[in-house]
């Protein structure tokens, strides 16, 4: 991308590193809350591994099918918005769900079959557990937007990595 | 619906822009039937509001926050003032004509607003975005005689596109014509904000839209008839031209400063490499601010 990125929100707002966290009351809050539902700093490790597998999964789905780009857009603002939201506050999926059909949409590809793409997620692991319909997820929206404060430009190294990779003549490790 | 309204909090003058949501068509099918569910957020405001959000500049209108309560979406801006279109509408005929003091008042004008707009246009390049729809309409003048950009509906982030887009962009009147000639998907970018911005710049001077067409063959003719039809169609254009192009009638280029009266010599240097055919030639923004028409103290005097 052709843009600037060291003006950007995303480099101005949402670099974070461990110092700032333990100055910041609202990260505090979100670890004690998190700690309430016996998750401790591991297991949310894993549980942001777990639903970072979760939107590629629902983003590679037959009735979505977007781009990796959108991909990491959208793991990008779940990361975002589970910085300052607790796990007990919000259930990952129906986030994760609203995070891609968001970034779809700022990628300029919208999808509109999400739903069913997370009903079959949902049928294959966790039968019993009931799905999310498209007014949550219209309703999660405007609330994911409004805690990413509007900072919807992503910026993805891709592009780089392709010119970096050429410059090193590695270009046959490549895949795109 | 767009209102002006006085912040209770901050005592701040904004502009909101209400946009309705279509109703969602509603019954129980909706859940089997996705495509006519509900959208959500609609992805024109959502571009709009998540490219203002990205710009921070004095030259670009600035975006205070987005509500959106039960299908209705509130964009709160800045107020800045009348838009350029209504500004030359309100000018009456005499301050176009030449020789008179009046016509030297809108062309020292017209290069001041013209470098505010260059500036806001440069900043949007910088960063990345592609605005795909300047027209005089999209620029606010605050009453300090500050120009600022909006309409940022159609606007894209990203000036080295993927994909192909969509020929649908840019008010015809202002639509370069790569845009035209480029079939169902031309490929296209930063230099169509700045023929549009040419073209904005020419109606600030005359007071008339420069190329008026009613039809996209029509627009293509106007732009033709004055600049003349262009020659040898694959190297004036950096891709394929349909080959009707060459049962048009063969027009010579018109003189710019004739079409532009008692426009400065520099003036009509800057307005004609901003009019050029071949995207690749045509000027940058960056490179037309330091253009000799912009040279030297220019601020406004006071009337």
């Amino acid at each position: 991308m052709a843009a600037n990125f060291w003006l950007s929100s995303h480099c101005t707002e949402w670099l974070k590193n461990a110092k700032d966290e333990d100055n910041n009351p609202e990260v505090r809050q979100r670890k004690e809350k998190n700690r309430e539902i016996m998750l401790s700093d591991e297991e949310i490790k894993k549980l942001r591994i777990h639903m970072s597998t979760f939107i590629s999964q629902l983003g590679r789905n037959l009735h979505v099918k977007v781009r990796q780009r959108v991909i990491s857009t959208a793991t990008v603002y779940l990361a975002r918005f589970y910085y300052h939201n607790s796990y007990k506050d919000f259930h990952p999926h129906l986030i994760a769900a609203t995070a891609l059909y968001l970034a779809s949409k700022v990628e300029e590809s919208p999808v509109s079959h999400i739903v069913s793409a997370l009903k079959e997620l949902h049928q294959t692991k966790w039968p019993k557990e009931e799905s999310y319909d498209i007014r949550d997820i219209v309703d999660a929206e405007y609330f994911l937007m409004e805690e990413l404060r509007f900072n919807l430009i992503v910026f993805h190294p891709y592009r780089q990595t392709e010119l970096y990779m050429k410059d090193a003549k590695l270009e046959s490790c490549v895949h795109t | 619906m767009v209102v002006k309204c006085e912040s209770r909090v901050s005592g701040k003058v904004m502009v909101v822009k209400r946009i309705k949501k279509m109703p969602s068509v509603s019954g129980d099918a909706s859940d089997e039937d996705e495509a006519g569910a509900d959208q959500g957020f609609p992805v024109r405001y959502l571009r709009e509001a998540c490219l203002l959000r990205a710009c921070n500049h004095p030259n670009v209108m600035k975006l205070e926050f987005v509500t959106y309560h039960e299908g209705q979406i509130e964009l709160f801006s800045e107020f800045v003032g009348l838009n350029v279109e209504d500004y030359i509408s309100s000018l009456s005929d005499e301050y176009f004509t030449r020789n008179k003091q009046k016509h030297e008042w809108v062309l020292q004008l017209g290069r001041y607003f013209m470098k505010q707009v260059l500036k806001g246009i440069d900043y949007c390049h910088s960063i990345g975005i592609l605005l795909r729809d300047v027209k005089p309409r999209n620029f606010l003048i605050s009453s300090d005689g500050t120009l600022k950009l909006t309409g940022f509906v159609l606007a894209r982030f990203s000036l080295l596109p993927e994909e192909p887009l969509t020929q649908q962009v840019v008010t015809l009147s202002y639509r370069a014509p790569e845009i035209i000639l480029g079939g169902t998907y031309p490929v296209y970018t930063a230099p169509v904000d700045i023929w549009s911005a040419g073209c904005t710049f020419a109606e600030m001077i005359t007071g008339r839209t420069l190329f008026e067409g009613d039809s996209e063959i029509g627009q293509l003719l106007k732009i033709f008839k004055l600049l003349g039809t262009p020659s040898d169609c694959n190297k004036s254009f950096c891709f394929e031209v349909p080959s009707y192009i060459e049962l048009l009638p063969q027009w010579q280029p018109q003189s710019l400063s004739e079409r532009l009266e008692g426009l400065c010599d520099e003036g009509v240097d800057l307005l004609s490499r901003m009019l050029l055919y071949h995207p690749c030639s045509r000027i940058t923004a960056r490179d037309a601010l330091k253009h000799p028409y912009f040279q030297g103290d220019h601020s406004l005097m006071k009337t």
